[in-house]
C-alpha cells in the first residue's frame, strides 16, 4: 500500500511514515469515544446539543489549534533539519510537494478532526435547522485547509527570511495563527448566528451562509494557488508575479459582488467602493509582505542590475511580492480617487465619506496623496534599516518607529496642530495634509538613494 | 563536467565568491580546500543549483546552474556537511522517499534503490532509525541518497567531518568506487590527509576566490621533487650534484640533499647511476611525495605574501 502512496505522492507517504504510528490511531477514537461516552452520561436529555457543540469544539482543537503548529512544520522541521535542500531539488513537482504538504504534515489532525467532524454532522440531524449545521460543516473543512494553507505560506516566508544557522521554533508561528483563526471565525461567526441577513454576492447568493461558503472557497482557492506557486519557486521554476496580480484583480471582482445589484448602490458607486477596498486590501498586504519578505540587498542589486541590463523579466521574477503590490495600490487608489468624483454625488458613496469625515472629492484627492506619501515614507524607512550594517533586527526597529511615528509623536504634538506630518489628518488643511507626507516621503527617498549609492561603492571596491 | 564561469555571490554583509572559474573533468575528484568563511559551501551550493548568484554561472554537464536549475538537480547529487536525515524514518523509508522524490515516474525504482544500497554499503542497517544511527552511518546514508537517481555529478560538504580514521578510510574507498562507476566528485574538506587518498586535482579556496587549481595525480610534472640521503655530507658532493645536466634547485640540509629533477634529460635511475659514479655515499634515493597539507600552506602563504 505504501507503494502506492509513494507512486502518487512521495511527500504524502513520507509525512504518512511520519505522522501515523498504530499506538496515534488507536489512541485518537479512543479519547474520542471517552469523552463523548461521558458528555452523553451526564447530560441527560441534552446529550444531542452539548456532543455536536462539543464536536465542534474538539474539531477547532484538533484541526485548526493544533493544526497551526502541525502545518508550520511541515516546513519549519525541513528547515531545522536540514532536509529541505532535498525537497528544493526533488522532481515530483509543486502540485505534488504542495498537496503532500497540505494534507500529509496535518493528516493526524485530520484524522481526529475528521473524528469530531463526523460526529457534528451526526448530531446535525437531530438539531433544529440540519441543513444549517451541515452547511457550517463544510465551512469548517474549507476553513481547515485555509488555515493550514496560510500556515505553510507564512512558514516558508519565514525560512526566506532566516540565515540559515539558527533554528526557527514553530512556537513563532502560532501568534498570527490565532489571529487568522480569530478572523475566519469573526468572519463566519455572522453566519453561524444569523446576524447577516441583507447581504448579497451578484445578487446570486443571498443567504448568508451560502456568502461565507463562497468567501471561504474563494479565500481557500488563493491559499492553495499560493501554495503552489511558491512551492514552485521554492523548486527554482523562475515565474513572473502575474499570478499575483490576477489574485488582486479577482479580489477586486469578488469585492464587487457584495454591491453589484444591491438596492441603492448605482454601479459607479459599486466599482468606486470595491477600487477603495482593494486599495486598503493593497495597503495592507504591502505592510504585511514588507515585514515577512526578505529585503536583502543583495536582491535588490539583482533587481538593479536586471533593470539596467533591460532584462525586465529576470526582474519580475525575482521581485518581491510587496513591490509588485504597490504599484497596484497606487492604481487602485488612483483609480478609486477619479470613479470617486463621480460616485460623491451618489447618496451611497457620498454619505459613507461624510461618515469618514471626507467632505468633497477634492479633500479625497489630497488624504490619497498623503497615504501615498506615508506608505513611501514607511517603506523608505524599512529598507534603509535593512541596508544598514546593523540589519538583524531592522524589522523589530521598524515597528518600534510605527509606534513612534502613528502613536508617540501625534499624542505629544497635539496641541501644535502638526498631526499632519504624522498621520493622514483628514481634519488638517487639505494642502497641509498632502505636502507634509509628499516631503517626508523625499526625505527618506533622498536617504535611501545615497545610503544604496554607498552600497553599490562598497560592493564595486 | 563541471564549468564555472566568473561567478560572483554576495551575502548582504559581504561578497563569498568574487569572480570564480575553473573547470573539473569527467571522472575526476576535486579536494575544495580552504579555512572556514573561505566560500566552499557557498561556492558548492551555487555549482548545486541551490543559490542563485549575482553575476556568472555554472555548467553542469552542459547544464545552467542559473537559467536551468532543475535540470542540473536531474544529474547532480549534493550533501550537505549536515546530511540532513529525517530522524524518524528508518533508512530503507528514507531511501524509497528519496528515489520517488528524485527518480522520474518511468525509472525502475528498485534497482536504483539496490544500487545505492550496494554502493554505500548501509545493508546491515536498512531498517534501523536515522536518529539511531553513528556519524559514519549517517553519512553513508546521506551519500546513498545523493546517489540514488545515480548522478553524472556529486558534490559533497565536509563529509569526513567528526568521523573516526575507520570511517574516513571507508569514504576514501567510496568516493573512487563511486569515480570509478563514472561520477566526477567535487569534495569539500578541512582534513587534507584524507584528501590525498583520492583527490585527483585539487582547488584552493581563499577570501573567495580560487588561489590554486592544480592535479594532484596522472599528470606529466616537469619536475619531480628528490631527495638523497648521504652516509656522510661533504659540500663537494653538493656542488657536483649541482653540475649534472637535468638538476635544478639543489637544497643541502643536513645529511640530505633536496633537488629538482627534470626527467626529460635525466631519468631517476641515470641519476643514481651518476651519483655512484660521482662516488657520492649514497644512503637513501626516493621521490619526495607532494604533501598536501605543506602544498597547501605554501600556496595559502605564498598568496597571503602576495597579498600583502
Amino acid at each position: 500500500m505504501m507503494q502506492s502512496f509513494l507512486k502518487w505522492n512521495a511527500e504524502f507517504a513520507k509525512n504518512l511514515w511520519l505522522e501515523l504510528s498504530v499506538q496515534r490511531l488507536i489512541a485518537m477514537p479512543a479519547i474520542i469515544i471517552v469523552v463523548a461516552l461521558l458528555i452523553m452520561m451526564n447530560t441527560g436529555e441534552e446529550a444531542n446539543q452539548v456532543l455536536h457543540y462539543s464536536s465542534l469544539a474538539g474539531f477547532v482543537f484538533v484541526g485548526m489549534i493544533w493544526g497551526i503548529k502541525s502545518s508550520a512544520d511541515a516546513i519549519l522541521d525541513e528547515y531545522n533539519e536540514k532536509t529541505w535542500d532535498w525537497q528544493r531539488m526533488s522532481v515530483i513537482g509543486a502540485w505534488k510537494l504542495g498537496i503532500g504538504k497540505l494534507f500529509g504534515s496535518t493528516i493526524y489532525n485530520w484524522y481526529g478532526a475528521l473524528l469530531f467532524w463526523a460526529i457534528y454532522v451526526l448530531t446535525s440531524l437531530t438539531m433544529d435547522d440540519p441543513a444549517k449545521e451541515l452547511k457550517i460543516s463544510a465551512l469548517l473543512i474549507i476553513g481547515m485547509i485555509s488555515l493550514h494553507g496560510l500556515m505553510i505560506l507564512i512558514s516558508l516566508l519565514m525560512i526566506r527570511k532566516a540565515d540559515g544557522k539558527s533554528k526557527i521554533k514553530s512556537t513563532r508561528i502560532i501568534i498570527p495563527g490565532f489571529i487568522i483563526v480569530i478572523y475566519l471565525s469573526n468572519v463566519f461567526r455572522g453566519s453561524f448566528f444569523g446576524e447577516i441577513s441583507d447581504f448579497s454576492w451578484y445578487g446570486l447568493v443571498y443567504d448568508p451562509l451560502w456568502i461565507s461558503i463562497v468567501s471561504s472557497v474563494f479565500l481557500c482557492f488563493w491559499v492553495v494557488a499560493g501554495l503552489y506557486r511558491s512551492m514552485r519557486a521554492e523548486l527554482q521554476f523562475s515565474d513572473t508575479p502575474g499570478w499575483w496580480v490576477t489574485f488582486l484583480l479577482t479580489s477586486f471582482l469578488f469585492q464587487y459582488g457584495y454591491f453589484a445589484g444591491a438596492k441603492d448602490i448605482t454601479v459607479i458607486s459599486g466599482i468606486t467602493m470595491s477600487l477603495m477596498v482593494l486599495f486598503a486590501q493593497c495597503l495592507a498586504l504591502v505592510y504585511f509582505l514588507s515585514f515577512s519578505e526578505s529585503k536583502d540587498v543583495v536582491n535588490f542589486r539583482l533587481l538593479f542590475n536586471s533593470i539596467k541590463a533591460g532584462r525586465y523579466k529576470v526582474f519580475l521574477q525575482n521581485a518581491p511580492l510587496w513591490l509588485i503590490t504597490l504599484p497596484v495600490a497606487f492604481i487602485a487608489g488612483i483609480l478609486s480617487d477619479i470613479f470617486l468624483k463621480i460616485a460623491y454625488q451618489d447618496s451611497f458613496t457620498g454619505e459613507i465619506m461624510r461618515d469618514f469625515g471626507i467632505h468633497g472629492s477634492g479633500r479625497a484627492t489630497m488624504l490619497l496623496i498623503a497615504i501615498f506619501g506615508f506608505v513611501v515614507r514607511d517603506i523608505g524607512i524599512l529598507l534603509l534599516l535593512n541596508f544598514s550594517s546593523r540589519s538583524k533586527r531592522a524589522d523589530s526597529a521598524m515597528v518600534v518607529y510605527l509606534l513612534f511615528l502613528y502613536v508617540l509623536m501625534p499624542l505629544l504634538l497635539k496641541d501644535l496642530g502638526v498631526g499632519a506630518a504624522f498621520y493622514p489628518d483628514i481634519s488638517a488643511n487639505p494642502i497641509v495634509m498632502a505636502v507634509l507626507p509628499v516631503i517626508e516621503a523625499a526625505i527618506v527617498v533622498f536617504f535611501l538613494f545615497r545610503k544604496w549609492g554607498r552600497l553599490e561603492a562598497q560592493s564595486a571596491g | 563536467m563541471i564549468s564555472v564561469a566568473n561567478l560572483t555571490y554576495e551575502y548582504p554583509d559581504k561578497r563569498a565568491l568574487e569572480d570564480v572559474s575553473f573547470e573539473v573533468k569527467e571522472g575526476a575528484i576535486a579536494a575544495m580546500v580552504g579555512p572556514n568563511g573561505a566560500g566552499k559551501t557557498t561556492l558548492l551550493r551555487a555549482i548545486a543549483a541551490l543559490s542563485k548568484p549575482l553575476a556568472g554561472d555554472v555548467l553542469v554537464n552542459g547544464y545552467s546552474a542559473v537559467s536551468q536549475p532543475r535540470e542540473v538537480h536531474l544529474h547532480l547529487g549534493y550533501l550537505s556537511d549536515f546530511f540532513g536525515l529525517y530522524d524518524s524514518l528508518t533508512v530503507r523509508q528514507s531511501l524509497q522517499f528519496i528515489a520517488y522524490s528524485r527518480l522520474e515516474s518511468n525509472a525502475n525504482f528498485d534497482s536504483a534503490i539496490a544500487t545505492a544500497i550496494e554502493r554505500s554499503g548501509v545493508q546491515s542497517f536498512l531498517d534501523k532509525k536515522n536518529g539511531t544511527l553513528s556519524r559514519g552511518m549517517r553519512q553513508r546514508v546521506g551519500i546513498a541518497q545523493a546517489i540514488i537517481h545515480q548522478p553524472k555529478v556529486l558534490l559533497l560538504d565536509e563529509p569526513a567531518a567528526g568521523l573516526d580514521p575507520e570511517a574516513r578510510h571507508e569514504l576514501s574507498k567510496l568516493l573512487l568506487l563511486l569515480r570509478d562507476s563514472g561520477m566526477t566528485i567535487i569534495v569539500s574538506s578541512h582534513i587534507l590527509a584524507e584528501l590525498e587518498e583520492y583527490s585527483s586535482e585539487m582547488l584552493m579556496i581563499q577570501d573567495g576566490k580560487v588561489i590554486e587549481h592544480r592535479k594532484l595525480k596522472g599528470v606529466v610534472v616537469l619536475f619531480k621533487n628528490m631527495t638523497i640521503s648521504l652516509e656522510i655530507m661533504d659540500e663537494r658532493f653538493t656542488a657536483a650534484v649541482q653540475q649534472l645536466e637535468g638538476v635544478k634547485e639543489v637544497v643541502p640540509n643536513g645529511r640530505q640533499i633536496t633537488l629538482k629533477l627534470d626527467e626529460q634529460i635525466l631519468s631517476k635511475r641515470k641519476l643514481l647511476q651518476k651519483l655512484l659514479e660521482l662516488q657520492i655515499p649514497v644512503e637513501e634515493f626516493g621521490e619526495q611525495k607532494v604533501n598536501l597539507q605543506e602544498e597547501y600552506i605554501r600556496t595559502l602563504t605564498q598568496y597571503k605574501q602576495s597579498k600583502s
